[in-house]
C-alpha cells in the first residue's frame, strides 16, 4: 500500500479530521525533545478513543505499517520518533481523568498531562505521587510507556510503583486491561508491569489506573552548601542510615550552583555542592524534622543551610535546583541531558568521574541528581548540533554513562532507552552477564506483536 | 531589517530552541486546538525552522499556523529565555516578503488603507463616540487623548470615561479630528513597511495637533505609537503613555484625588500590557489605592496571566477558537467577583462577548471606567 492510499484509508476509518498529512504536520512530527533524532511519519493519527486506537491497530498490522505512539513529543531518547516512516498515533486528545479518593486511585487517559492529573488529585487533598520535571506537558501514557520519575522518586519511586492497571490496545486491535485497579493483586506474570518502560512496543496504552498518596500537611525546605562533594554526599548516606525519609532529596554540584546564580541572581554562595531537602509531616513535627536535616548537613560541615517554610521562600531556594536547566539552557545553545543511576554510596565517585570526563573533553557537564534513588542528571552544554563540540559532548555522555555501569548502576534511569541508548543497554546487560535478557525481551516483544508493527527501531533492533 | 538580516535573526531562534517543550504548557492555542503540536509554540518553532532549512515552502497552510494570539506566554515559559512572538513575528513577515498572505489578513491590510482602521468601518462612525461627551472637545492642544480603533468602535463606552477621567484630572484634553490607525495591525500581519508608513502617519497627525503628551486606552497603540516606533528609529517627540502608566505616574507625584468605592473586583492583565510591556504592578498599586474596594486575583496573574484570544490578529483568523480563549480566561475569575476590570479594549471585547454567551452576571470594566466611578464616589 503506498502512503497516499494509507491516508485516504485512514481518512475513511477514522474521519477526516483525525488524520494530518501536510507536509508542516510531517515536518513537525518528525521531533521530540531528543535533538538530535529526526523522522518522517506519512501520516498523523489522532486518537480520541480507545475505538480508534483499535481501528488503527487492525488496520496497521493487516498492511504491516509501522505504528509510533506519541503522547506531547517530550522523550529526550528519540522514543517518539518515526525511523522508518509509518503512522504516528498522537494521543494527546485522550485526556479524561477520574479521581476515586475512596478506593485510593486515578484513572487517567492516556493522553491526560501528568500535571493536570496532579491536579485533579489536590482537589480531594492528595497528589499524583511521581512528579518528572515535564510534568506540565508530558501525558501519562509517555511517562509510564517511559517509566518516568521524578524528584520524589526516593519515596514514591517511578511510573511503574505506583501503577495498578492499564489499558493497553495490540496489533490487530486486541484490548486488553492489564493488572487490576486494586492495591493488592497475584495474578502470575505480572504484565501490567510490562507495559511500564516498554517504550510503545508492546501496545498502545490508552488508559491507567494508580495509586494516589495523601498531600503532605505542611512542607519544610532545607538548602545546604558545602566546600566538599564527598561531605555533601556523606550528609546524604547518613539521611538514608538513619531512617528518614525526606519528601525529595536533591544534589547540585558547583557547575550547577554558579550556572543558576549567574542567570538567577539568587545569591548563592560559591560551593562545590549543595543538598536541597523536603521534609514533610504534621506541622508541629516540621521544626524537629527540619532541626533533624539541619543537625546532619552541620555534621558534615555544611558552611551555609538556607530554611524556608513560606512558599515565597521556599520557591526562592528551589530555583537552586529547579533553575538548572534553564540556567545553562539559557547559557548554551545546546545542551544534552543525561540520566544515569548509581548506588548512593557511589555518588561522590560519579561526581568525581563528571568532573574528569568535563576535563577531558573541555566541556562544562553539570551533574544535579535525585540523590534520594542515586539517579543523577547531567547537563552538558554546547554552542551547536555539530562538529567537533557535538561529537565531544555526545563522547562524554556515554563515558558518564560507562562510568555509571562500573560503579555498579545503570546508564538509564527515568528517560528510557529510546533510539539513544540502545547500544548502552546491550552494555549493561553485558557486563551483568546477561545478555539473554534481550533475547527474552525480543521474545515477549515476539508474542505481543508478531509483525513487528510497534514503534520499530526502539529499545533494540 | 533585511531579510538576510531576519533570516539570520530566526536562525538563533532556531539554534537556541531545545525542543523540550515546556512552552506548551502555557499555550491558549495549543489547549483549544487539542494539543496538536503544530499550533502550539515549540510547532511554530519546528514550522519556522522546517522553512529556514528550506524543508518547507512558504504558503498560506504554513502561514495560517504561524498565527496565534501572540499573548507571549510561551517566552515566560521558554527554558532558553527566548523572546518567541519574535520569531513568529520574523516568520510572518518572511511569509508576507514571500507573496504569502492570508485573504483575511489582506482584508484587514486593505481596510486600514481604505477606511484607516482594520474594522472596514467608514471613519465618521469611528468618531461618532465624540458626538456623546458633554461638549464638542478640541481638536488641537498639548494633552490628547487617543482611543485608537477598537476603543472607538468597539468599546466606545471606555473612550468616553477615559476622556471624561483624563478631563477631570488635568482640564484641557484636545481629541484628533479623524484619528488615523496606529498601524499595529500591519505590523501583526508581517507587513514591516506599511506599518512604517501607518505609524508615521498617525505621529503626523499627532504633531499636527499640538500633542506633547499622548495618553490611550489601548496598549497596541501604546506599543505601536511609542516603542515599536522607537526601535524601528521613527523619531518623535511626543510622549506616549498608556493610560495605567499616567495614572500611575499621576499617583507617585500625588496628584490622584482620593479614590473610593465599594466593590470587589479582579482585574485582569492584558497581555500586551503585563507580559509585553511589564505593566503589571502599576494597575495593581491604583487599584489598592481606591478606598473600600477590594480586589481578588484571578488564577493566572501579572505575568502569567491567561489570554483573552484577541491579540495578534487571532481573532481575524480563527473566531470560534479565539473565543473558547475567552470562555476559557473566564473559568479563572475568582468566585463570588461581579466586576472584571481590565485596561486594554480587544481583551474587553473578548471578555465581554464570552460573559454575555455564557449568561454569566459579570460586568467588564476598562480601568478608566473604574477610576471614573470611584471619583465620581
Ligand atoms: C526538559 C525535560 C525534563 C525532563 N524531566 C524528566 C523527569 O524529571 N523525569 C522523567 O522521567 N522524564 C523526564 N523527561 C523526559 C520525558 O519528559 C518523559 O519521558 C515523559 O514522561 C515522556 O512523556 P511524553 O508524553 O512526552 O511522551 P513521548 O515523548 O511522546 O513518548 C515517550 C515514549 O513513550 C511512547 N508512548 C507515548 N505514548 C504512549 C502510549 N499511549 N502508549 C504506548 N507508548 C506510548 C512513545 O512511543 C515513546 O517511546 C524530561 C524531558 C525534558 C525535555
Ligand atoms: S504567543 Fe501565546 S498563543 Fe502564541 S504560541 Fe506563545 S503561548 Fe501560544
Ligand atoms: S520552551 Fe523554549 S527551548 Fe523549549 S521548546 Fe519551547 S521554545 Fe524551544
Amino acid at each position: 500500500m503506498d502512503i497516499n492510499e494509507v491516508v485516504v484509508k485512514l481518512r475513511e476509518l477514522l474521519g477526516p479530521e483525525k488524520v494530518l498529512s501536510e507536509p508542516e504536520d510531517i515536518y513537525v512530527y518528525g521531533y521530540d525533545s531528543s535533538i538530535v533524532y529526526k523522522g518522517y511519519p506519512w501520516v498523523i493519527v489522532r486518537a480520541y478513543s480507545t475505538e480508534d486506537v483499535v481501528k488503527v491497530l487492525k488496520f496497521a498490522d493487516e498492511h504491516v505499517i509501522p505504528v509510533i505512539p506519541r503522547g506531547a513529543g517530550t522523550s529526550l531518547t528519540g522514543g517518539p520518533i518515526p525511523i522508518n516512516g509509518g503512522i504516528i498515533l498522537d494521543l494527546s486528545g485522550m485526556k479524561k481523568i477520574r479521581v476515586d479518593v475512596d478506593d485510593g486511585i486515578v484513572e487517567a487517559e492516556a493522553g491526560a498531562i501528568v500535571d493536570e492529573v496532579d491536579k485533579e488529585c489536590r482537589k480531594y487533598g492528595f497528589m499524583f505521587p511521581i512528579d518528572p520535571a515535564s510534568a506540565e506537558v508530558a501525558t501519562i501514557g509517555g511517562s509510564l510507556a517511559n517509566d518516568g520519575g521524578g524528584m520524589r522518586g526516593a519515596r514514591y519511586g517511578t511510573m511503574r510503583h505506583v501503577l495498578l492497571s492499564v489499558e493497553v490496545v495490540l496489533p490487530g486491535g486486541k484490548v486488553l486491561q492489564l493488572g487490576s485497579p486494586v492495591y493488592k493483586q497475584a495474578l502470575g506474570y505480572e504484565l501490567a508491569q510490562l507495559i511500564a518502560g516498554s517504550e510503545g512496543t508492546l501496545g498502545i496504552i490508552t488508559k491507567a489506573t494508580f495509586k494516589i498518596v495523601p498531600l503532605p500537611e505542611r512542607v519544610g525546605r532545607i538548602l545546604a552548601f558545602f566546600s566538599d562533594v564527598e561531605d555533601a554526599a556523606k550528609a546524604i548516606f547518613t539521611i538514608r542510615r538513619r531512617g528518614l525519609n525526606p519528601l525529595i532529596l536533591e544534589f547540585m554540584d558547583d557547575i550547577t550552583l554558579q550556572a543558576v546564580d549567574s542567570v538567577y541572581k539568587l545569591g548563592l554562595p560559591q560551593a562545590n555542592a549543595a543538598v536541597l531537602a523536603d521534609v514533610d509531616g504534621p506541622p508541629e513535627a516540621i521544626d524537629r524534622y527540619i532541626n533533624t536535616f539541619k543537625g546532619i548537613f552541620k555534621e558534615y560541615n555544611a558552611f551555609r543551610i538556607d530554611v524556608a517554610t513560606d512558599p515565597d521562600e521556599m520557591n526562592r531556594i528551589y530555583m537552586a535546583r529547579k533553575g538548572a536547566y534553564p540556567a545553562l539552557s539559557r547559557l548554551y545553545p545546546v545542551v544534552i541531558i543525561g540520566d544515569v543511576c548509581v548506588p548512593l554510596s557511589k555518588l561522590p565517585n560519579i561526581v568525581k568521574a563528571i568532573k574528569d570526563i568535563s576535563k577531558k573533553y573541555e566541556l562544562p557537564i553539570a551533574a544535579v541528581g535525585h540523590a534520594g534513588d542515586g539517579n543523577l542528571h547531567t547537563f552538558t552544554g554546547l554552542h551547536s548540533t555539530s562538529g567537533d563540540e557535538w561529537e565531544r559532548g555526545y563522547k562524554a555522555n556515554d563515558e558518564i554513562a560507562l562510568v555509571a555501569l562500573e560503579l555498579g548502576g545503570s546508564v538509564s534511569a527515568e528517560h528510557g532507552i529510546g533510539m539513544q541508548k540502545k547500544y548502552l543497554l546491550v552494555k549493561e546487560l553485558k557486563v551483568r552477564r546477561s545478555e539473554y535478557a534481550l533475547e527474552l525481551m525480543k521474545g515477549i516483544k515476539k508474542l505481543f506483536d508478531p509483525k513487528g508493527i510497534l514503534n520499530p527501531g526502539k529499545l533494540f533492533d | 531589517m533585511s531579510s538576510k538580516d531576519l533570516t539570520s535573526k530566526l536562525s538563533e531562534y532556531i539554534e537556541s530552541c531545545k525542543k523540550c517543550g515546556f512552552c506548551k504548557a502555557v499555550c491558549p492555542v495549543l489547549k483549544v486546538s487539542d494539543h496538536i503540536e503544530t499550533y502550539g509554540p515549540r510547532g511554530r518553532i519546528l514550522l519556522l525552522q522546517g522553512l529556514y532549512e528550506g524543508l518547507l515552502k512558504p504558503r498560506e497552510y504554513l502561514a495560517r499556523r504561524l498565527y496565534c494570539t501572540l499573548c507571549g506566554y510561551c517566552s515566560i515559559k521558554c527554558i532558553s529565555g527566548l523572546e518567541l512572538t519574535e520569531a513568529y513575528l520574523i516568520g510572518r513577515t518572511l511569509l508576507t516578503e514571500n507573496g504569502i498572505v492570508l485573504d483575511v489578513i489582506g482584508n484587514l491590510i486593505k481596510s486600514i488603507v481604505s477606511t484607516d482602521n482594520p474594522y472596514n468601518v467608514d471613519p465618521s462612525i469611528k468618531a461618532m463616540w465624540i458626538d456623546y461627551l458633554p461638549e464638542k472637545p478640541p481638536t488641537k492642544g498639548r494633552v490628547v487623548y487617543w482611543a485608537g480603533c477598537t476603543t472607538s468602535i468597539r468599546r466606545p463606552d471606555s473612550a468616553l470615561a477615559a476622556y471624561e477621567l483624563i478631563k477631570s484630572l488635568v482640564g484641557d484634553v484636545a481629541v484628533i479630528d479623524s484619528e488615523p490607525c496606529c498601524g499595529w495591525p500591519l505590523y501583526l500581519a508581517g507587513d514591516v513597511v506599511g506599518y512604517r508608513s501607518q505609524v508615521s502617519k498617525a505621529l503626523r497627525s499627532l504633531e499636527g495637533c499640538g500633542a506633547g503628551v499622548v495618553i490611550t486606552t489601548c496598549p497596541a497603540c501604546t506599543r505601536s505609537l511609542r516603542d515599536k516606533a522607537r526601535e524601528l528609529g521613527i523619531k518623535s517627540s511626543i510622549k506616549v503613555y498608556h493610560i495605567v502608566e499616567w495614572l500611575y505616574e499621576l499617583m507617585k507625584e500625588g496628584k490622584l484625588p482620593k479614590l473610593q468605592l465599594e466593590e470587589t473586583i479582579t482585574y485582569h492583565d492584558p497581555c500586551e500590557l503585563s507580559r509585553h510591556m511589564k505593566v503589571f504592578k502599576e494597575p495593581r498599586e491604583i487599584i489598592r489605592s481606591i478606598q473600600g474596594l477590594k480586589l481578588v486575583e484571578m488564577r493566572g496573574n501579572q505575568l502569567e496571566s491567561n489570554c483573552c484570544g484577541g491579540g495578534g490578529l487571532y481573532l481575524a483568523l480563527d473566531a470560534d477558537k479565539s473565543s473558547n480563549i475567552a470562555l476559557n480566561r473566564l473559568n479563572d475569575v475568582p468566585n463570588g467577583v461581579k466586576v472584571l476590570v481590565t485596561a486594554c479594549p480587544s481583551c474587553e471585547v473578548q471578555l465581554n462577548t464570552a460573559v454575555r454567551g455564557k449568561g454569566l452576571e459579570l460586568e467588564v470594566l476598562d480601568i478608566s471606567e473604574l477610576i471614573l466611578r470611584s471619583l465620581n464616589k
